[in-house]
């Protein structure tokens, strides 16, 4: 007798053999990895059936009875079961909560259902209330097996076949669950009720979702193209996210987003499947609300975002037409719902610091005199450090290490208050977001304020209803200058190119007479960090954007859809420079002040008639017709003055300026005229097909092109509905194919015109200036949009009732009619024109797979891996005879990183092989002028010298592999999420390596340089070694392959009834990192890095990202966030 | 109800009808001019003001810094030690010159849509119709130096008269003979209609400059004998003296560039950074010296053959106690610290208007005009032409270069010297009188001395590698850039020996 072997060694007795025991005493402890071993386990528990036969039978009998017959193990105390009295039981196919039900009612025992464990025990207590009830389903059938538990407890029954429950509860704060497989969860509070009868609805799957699409929505099952969804639930969360496309980052298959900058309010820079445009915008067109815009800019607040859809293929995303092409991203903000009042509110504060401030290793004063004298020995130029300069400089020890003294940690602080109210006929959403980010660089912030207010209204019966979405933001950013071009306004070129570990932070803790022999006499040194005070820049926005719209069915099915939206934007710059002595050359010159202001109108009016029907139940039919009319307003000016009366005024006074430098302003004018039509036929859900056409005219287009057509087609083909498909546990198995095409406008206004520019400037007098008018382009008259053809293939599995899901799509697209700035010869006077020529590639692979690991009881663990694979390849570019590739735009000072290649990727890094050092008593042939201590290169093209023919692709700034694995573990009032991210299959050229050597800052002049004494050392001698124009050379790019573990978050629900807080609906603490690890080779601060030369610091991405990306040089470091967040509810 | 519905689909129906047609979809342009518009004598100005606006190119092509790298760098007048004398070594690549060859065609489209555009203006509406004339003058002047500049850099170039309208028309090289004729053609008109003097707008183009352009262009020939006409009318104009108010230095500073020495500059003006300003020009001051951007100076040889009291030593400088950086003035001499001399002439040291006595604060802005065309020059070639045409020095000759010399307080040129004796003192006076001025190359060439005098500078100077410079290097290689874009160019002989 097992049982009785085990009885003495511990009072509670688990049937059946020890193995079991120790799996069920695991179970009990760590009870919620049980659901992890058994899928659908849930299910189970509740509908098995059992043959019994039993007379006078002891409970402990049944017991076994029922462990032999199911896989049910029991679990009690001995003396619990002595009252029970013997049963008789003779029956065929029943259920086994129908079994339990009898044996344990009115007597002071109960059970509970832990999953496949019965645990047996005594009622609480003598007060517990019996509770009684039934459970129907919304059609009236009794509900057997329906799990009926007390919120936040382990106790708990399921209903018998009549549907019937009795329970026991505490008190009349109780709440009970009601849960069942396919059935909405409800929650119903006891109260004073003692009968409680309950309706479960079905639950939705995620088949039935709905989908918002262009102009509309549709269920998620009949969709014929390919949208990724996320929904607020999944959602990045973390302090610093600021911009809507960070909520999505590594959520949605196929959608890279990555940084440009990682200082405070830079935008993000997003690519749907790859990138198009070669130096037109690659950035998707964002619908807000149904409202499209170009960029969003900082004015769409994250936490009023209810989801995101992405329409990735060209036949979902042809209805925007010409800008279409590089996908669009759809944005639905929350609104008010009827029956529910709620006014939530969240605060949430963050730490940052910088991700690895360990990333480089700077030389100390004793090194850096020594190496800056060697240097000039092997030029012959006088030392610069003397001994006494030398001996000076020991006397104040190492020196300063910058890195240590630029960062500082960096913190956020976001408010969001928002309140919801929804009767039959208004509905409101009103929210006001608030967020206040100071950067890990001192002067570096970003301020914002939003506020939204949606509402709805239903007119007439519902034959109208009036929906408006608005929102107006607010924000301010300090900036310093992050890019590679920036002089000495960009901190990091100030330390890698110009860190100097002698100059002390602070110059007077040097004895005068010390600074007079290092420095020279008088002179005071600028230091590194000195204008990260002084140059001040700031950037404000002001927008507002609203849309109004009107609906009215006309007839059953047919609606008439009115829509006037209205984008403004206000944007400021503001600039001042101090004079600052000693400082030679930044981005403005000395003590001026700059003043500069844009106003950009976008109007938006559409008009559509929408007509759905159902017909013979089997033919669901949606035809759509929309006329549209855009126009596009830019206006805006800026001035300078310097030579101030006093600096002091900052910018705030230009009349206080003695000089007044010339000032600028330009104005703009575009408009975009769209006919649109699209149907949507269903075939006994079974068969769905789609068709779109767009006309689009613009007035940007050449008088030859003003018109374009943008077709696409889409069919479904839902196997799982099909009648000879009969697999029970596949809930979904479609296959979706599309075609389309679609076209990219992103061009200069007045592009296409030949126009003279009245500005050039000149003088006869060396006095005043004079402007004159210079012809400034050629016009072109063919130019249109880039057009994009492209196909889609998906698939989509979903298995036990979606509990796993799959979603495969391939897709190819490729782009012709580039717009490219099309070289001309010099002697014809201009430098080129805009035309359409070219062709790029891009194909790849996505692939999205959810499973919902666990669900069982209050323990559910869900996750989200998404996968994508994109090869871009340039087909075709005009090039002329005997040229076999364009070099890309430059980086930092005049570096050429990149070239565009046919064949080959956008971003391409294009340069020389290395080959080695040239060691003393050598002679290189292939470099005849090499001198010991110099890089030798690889004769690539084998003609016998080492030259620019020798330079080839090293690499790729883009990655070709993206993935994202999203996990969410809830238990009970616990929820624990953590989102891994990653890329592969891509290099990073690293310049502020390149550059600390070259400039003798970084140890690796001590550690890696060529010497005569350190004959392994495997970069060139002397400063200057690697010689600019052979940067880009293998041994510098680097992996950029990485995996970070982007978000962890713990959050908790406190028991707001169990506190005694019943005026607060819900409270949530949470505390969550960002970018807590990351595992990498890359060598710098973070591989997620971008610069650029030229680009904006903030507003919409530079175009020339897609021709040098993964360069890091001179860029904002990236950061590691510690979150605290509270969230409350009323 | 149905009659509201109705009236419904008919609003529905009409506002899908587009506001008909193309009409809506002018682009209308605000900020920019179009050809429809150009059409006064303000538009004419305008037009003229434009060509001129090419001079400085962006602020580093052309007149404010390549040109002089061009000229005066490929010489022995001109050496450094940064690496960009791969110039001076002759080690050309193929785009050398791509700068000037860009801007010179610029100003050659500009000058062509203006010279077109104000051609086609009514007469009417000009308040002069000599306006008018003069302003065409100016343009043809101007296309007349930017080919000046590029026959003398490449030899036959394309020789265009018409705006350019089509980018498919791709342009062929013409002799440079072709062009010489319609340089003069073009310059013998312009003398007509220019005026002697501009009261205000002294950067504008005079009936001085035209015929010192010609002056040059007729040398280039070796047509001494019209090129002495042409020099003859210059001082026949009695616009012209030399600076003798002042010491040698002083001539150059910010201050004098009204002085009627200057015969064509290229002017700057220095309230911007970035507006019509050459601080490019302080290619010619090392860093360390006076804080300009360069690294070039006046090769030892020059500075040593000059006479002790020579007043040109203000330009032409050894001494550092000007320099900024201490250690640097505790070097003491120029020549041994940088191995040249420091060319003073378009030094930081003369900005006596913008940001007298610091280098800070206006940083890289100047008022420092680049000199074209002065009277120092004229003299020197018309004792060069005197020379040539008489198979001897004359005293007319002589006259001219002692006037340069008693300016510069030497004594006056030794009497009875041979022709050749003559050219060579003559050749040694430019040098050291226009030095960073742009002359030297032309001079060398005329004379045939280039190849030998270089060679023998290469030599001299340690800069051995390549050092057989042979009769291609004349011409600078037609840029890769144009080769390669337009299949109608075709290289110079010495594309070949550029260096990648």
């Amino acid at each position: 007798m097992k049982k009785s072997l085990i009885k003495g060694l511990f009072p509670y007795v688990i049937s059946r053999n020890v193995l079991k025991i120790i799996i069920v005493m695991k179970l009990t402890i760590f009870i919620f990895f049980t659901g992890f071993l058994s899928v659908a386990a849930e299910g189970y528990s509740q509908n098995v059936r059992l043959n019994i036969s039993l007379h006078n039978a002891s409970i402990q009998e049944l017991i076994s009875e029922i462990e032999d017959q199911s896989e049910f193990n029991f679990f009690y105390r001995d003396d619990q079961l002595e009252d029970i009295a013997n049963v008789n039981i003779e029956e065929d196919d029943i259920l086994l909560s129908e079994v339990l039900n009898n044996i344990f009612t009115g007597i002071n025992i109960t059970y509970s259902v832990v999953d496949k464990v019965i645990v047996i025990r005594p009622k609480e207590n003598a007060q517990d209330l019996e509770i009684t009830g039934t459970v129907t389903s919304l059609t009236g059938e009794t509900l057997p097996g329906v799990t009926v538990r007390i919120k936040n407890t382990r106790t708990g029954t399921i209903t018998g076949l009549d549907g019937n429950f009795t329970i026991d509860v505490p008190d009349a704060n109780s709440i009970l669950v009601f849960s069942f497989v396919g059935y909405a969860t409800q929650e119903i509070q006891v109260e004073s009720r003692s009968r409680i009868d309950v309706v479960l609805e079905l639950e939705t799957t995620r088949l039935d979702e709905v989908v918002v699409i262009g102009y509309g929505s549709i269920r998620k099952t009949d969709l014929t193209g390919s949208i990724a969804t996320v929904t607020e639930e999944n959602f990045n969360l973390g302090g610093s996210i600021s911009n809507p496309e960070q909520l999505i980052q590594g959520r949605a298959a196929g959608v890279q987003i990555s940084t440009i900058s990682a200082q405070p309010g830079a935008v993000p820079l997003i690519r749907i499947r790859g990138n198009n445009s070669l130096q037109g915008s690659n950035q998707p067109l964002y619908v807000v609300d149904g409202l499209p815009m170009e960029s969003l800019d900082n004015m769409i607040d994250v936490n009023d975002i209810e989801s995101m859809e992405i329409l990735k293929d060209a036949s979902a995303a042809a209805i925007y037409g010409t800008r279409g092409a590089n996908g669009v991203v759809i944005i639905t903000t929350k609104r008010g719902v009827e029956g529910q009042s709620n006014i939530n509110f969240s605060y949430e504060h963050s730490l940052d610091y910088v991700a690895n401030t360990d990333a480089y290793d700077f030389l100390n004063a004793q090194e850096y005199v020594q190496v800056r004298n060697e240097d000039a020995l092997r030029k012959g130029s006088p030392l610069p450090f003397t001994p006494a300069m030398i001996s000076v400089i020991d006397k104040y020890g190492e020196g300063t290490d910058w890195m240590q003294e630029i960062f500082q940690p960096g913190d956020v602080d976001k408010y969001n208050l928002s309140l919801t109210a929804g009767t039959k006929d208004t509905r409101v959403y009103f929210s006001t977001n608030y967020m206040d980010w100071k950067g890990v660089v001192p002067n570096t912030k970003f301020e914002k304020f939003n506020g939204r207010l949606n509402l709805d209204q239903n007119m007439f019966d519902n034959k109208l209803k009036i929906v408006l979405s608005s929102t107006i933001s607010n924000t301010s950013q300090n900036i310093l200058g992050f890019r590679g071009s920036n002089f000495q306004s960009n901190i990091m070129r100030n330390i890698f190119k110009g860190g100097n570990p002698i100059t002390p932070v602070n110059l007077d803790d040097w004895a005068e007479a010390d600074r007079d022999i290092v420095f020279g006499p008088g002179i005071r040194p600028t230091n590194p960090i000195d204008i990260i005070e002084k140059d001040k820049l700031r950037l404000t926005n002001l927008a507002i954007i609203s849309n109004l719209s009107a609906e009215y069915k006309i007839i059953e099915g047919l609606s008439f859809i009115t829509q006037i939206g209205i984008n403004v934007r206000n944007s400021k710059q503001r600039h001042f420079l101090p004079t600052v002595k000693g400082l030679t050359t930044t981005d403005i010159t000395q003590g001026s002040a700059h003043l500069g202001q844009g106003n950009f109108t976008e109007t938006n009016i559409e008009n559509m008639l929408r007509y759905s029907k159902v017909f013979a139940d089997k033919h669901s039919l949606e035809v759509l017709a929309v006329y549209s009319n855009q126009s596009f307003k830019g206006e805006g000016f800026a001035a300078a003055a310097e030579n101030f009366t006093s600096e002091n005024l900052e910018w705030n006074n230009l009349g206080a300026g003695a000089t007044i430098l010339t000032p600028s302003s330009y104005i703009q004018e575009s408009k975009l005229v769209s006919l649109t039509g699209r149907i949507n036929y269903g075939f006994d859900d079974r068969y769905n097909f789609s068709a779109t056409i767009r006309r689009d005219g613009s007035s940007k287009f050449g008088e030859n092109n003003k018109w374009g057509n943008f077709p696409s087609v889409a069919a479904a083909w839902k196997i799982h509905n099909e009648s000879f498909f009969n697999v029970s546990f596949v809930s979904n198995l479609k296959l979706r194919a599309g075609w389309g095409i679609t076209g990219s406008d992103r061009f200069g206004i007045g592009a296409r015109q030949a126009k003279y520019n009245p500005g050039a400037a000149t003088t006869l007098d060396s006095d005043l200036v004079r402007k004159g008018v210079v012809a400034a382009n050629l016009g072109n008259e063919d130019l249109q949009w880039e057009e994009t053809r492209a196909t889609n293939f998906g698939f989509e599995l979903g298995l036990f009732n979606e509990r796993i899901m799959l979603e495969v799509d391939r897709y190819q697209k490729v782009t012709e009619k580039l717009l490219w700035d099309m070289s001309l010869p010099p002697s014809l006077g201009f430098n080129s024109i805009l035309a359409n020529v070219g062709a790029m590639e891009n194909k790849g692979i996505e692939v999205l797979l959810s499973t919902v690991n666990v669900s069982s009881g209050n323990f559910r663990w869900t996750s989200d891996l998404t996968f994508a694979y994109n090869q871009n390849k340039i087909k075709t570019l005009i090039l002329p005879e005997g040229v076999r590739f364009v070099e890309g735009p430059t980086v930092g000072h005049h570096i050429q990183v990149s070239a565009l290649i046919e064949g080959q990727s956008v971003s391409s890094f294009f340069g020389y092989r290395y080959r080695g050092i040239l060691q003393e008593g050598e002679v290189d042939a292939l470099q005849p002028d090499a001198v010991p201590g110099d890089a030798l290169y690889k004769d690539t093209n084998g003609d016998g010298a080492v030259n620019a023919d020798d330079r080839e692709v090293l690499g790729c700034g883009i990655p070709k592999y993206t993935f994202g694995f999203n996990n969410r573990i809830t238990y009970g009032n616990w929820e624990l999420s953590f989102f891994l991210q990653g890329v592969a299959d891509v290099d990073i050229l690293n310049m502020n390596n390149i550059v600390g050597y070259e400039f003798l800052t970084l140890k690796s002049s001590v550690n890696d340089m060529w010497t005569p004494e350190n004959p392994d050392g495997t970069q060139p001698m002397g400063a200057e070694g690697w010689g600019r124009t052979y940067y880009t050379n293998d041994y510098n790019l680097e992996s950029g392959d990485y995996i970070t573990l982007k978000t962890l978050r713990l959050s908790y629900s406190l028991p707001v009834e169990k506190l005694g807080l019943s005026w607060i609906d819900n409270l949530t603490l949470s505390f969550s990192t960002n970018n807590l690890f990351v595992l990498t080779n890359y060598s710098g601060f973070y591989p997620e890095v971008n610069s650029t030369n030229w680009g904006p610091v903030s507003g919409k991405p530079p175009s020339d990202i897609v021709q040098i990306s993964g360069v890091d040089n001179y860029a904002y470091p990236y950061q590691k966030s510690y979150i605290f967040g509270i969230r409350v509810g009323f | 109800m149905r009659k509201n519905i109705i009236t419904l689909i008919c609003i529905v129906i009409l506002s899908f009808i587009p506001n008909s047609c193309d009409n809506d979809l002018t682009e209308e342009l605000k900020g920019s001019l179009s050809e429809a518009t150009l059409t006064s004598e303000t538009d004419a100005f305008a037009l003229v003001d434009g060509c001129y606006s090419t001079l400085l190119g962006d602020g580093f092509e052309y007149y404010a810094r390549d040109l002089s790298w061009l000229l005066d760098g490929s010489t022995d007048v001109m050496m450094g030690n940064a690496p960009e004398t791969g110039r001076v070594q002759m080690k050309w690549n193929e785009n050398e010159a791509l700068g000037v060859w860009r801007s010179a065609f610029r100003l050659v489209g500009r000058a062509n849509t203006a010279i077109d555009l104000i051609e086609k203006m009514d007469d009417a509406k000009f308040e002069d119709i000599a306006i008018k004339k003069r302003l065409i003058a100016e343009a043809l002047f101007l296309r007349c130096l930017a080919y000046n500049d590029l026959t003398g850099l490449f030899g036959d170039v394309p020789l265009l008269l018409e705006p350019v309208k089509d980018a498919g028309l791709l342009p062929a090289r013409d002799p440079v003979a072709t062009v010489y004729a319609q340089i003069e053609a073009d310059l013998a008109t312009a003398i007509v209609d220019l005026p002697k003097t501009y009261d205000v707008e002294i950067g504008r183009a005079t009936k001085g400059a035209a015929y010192n352009m010609l002056a040059k262009i007729l040398l280039r020939q070796k047509k001494y004998s019209e090129a002495k006409t042409a020099l003859d009318n210059i001082i026949a104009l009695g616009v012209y003296d030399l600076y003798t108010e002042g010491s040698f230095g002083e001539l150059w500073l910010e201050s004098r560039r009204k002085d009627n020495e200057f015969i064509f500059i290229v002017m700057s003006q220095a309230d911007d950074y970035n507006v019509a300003s050459n601080h490019h020009i302080k290619w010619f001051s090392p860093w360390s010296y006076d804080l300009g951007w360069a690294w070039v100076g006046v090769p030892k040889e020059i500075f040593y053959a000059m006479h002790a009291n020579d007043a040109r030593k203000e330009v032409i400088i050894d001494d550092l106690s000007g320099a900024y950086y201490q250690y640097v003035r505790d070097y003491g001499s120029a020549i041994s610290f940088y191995g040249f001399a420091i060319l003073g002439k378009y030094s930081g040291n003369n900005r006596d208007v913008t940001a007298p006595g610091s280098p800070w604060g206006t940083y890289g802005r100047s008022k420092l005009n680049v000199v074209k065309y002065r009277y120092a020059d004229v003299l020197l070639l018309k004792a060069d032409v005197e020379n040539e045409l008489g198979g001897g020095p004359n005293a007319a000759a002589y006259a001219a270069i002692n006037e340069v010399r008693a300016r510069a307080g030497i004594p006056d040129l030794q009497a009875g010297l041979t022709q050749v004796q003559f050219r060579d003192s003559v050749l040694i006076e430019r040098a050291i009188e226009l030095v960073g001025e742009g002359h030297r190359r032309d001079d060398l060439i005329r004379h045939e001395l280039y190849e030998e005098m270089m060679n023998a500078h290469l030599i001299a100077t340690g800069q051995t590698n390549p050092t057989n410079v042979t009769q291609e290097y004349r011409l600078y290689p037609i840029p890769r850039t144009e080769l390669d874009l337009n299949p109608n160019m075709t290289p110079n002989p010495v594309n070949a020996l550029a260096i990648y």
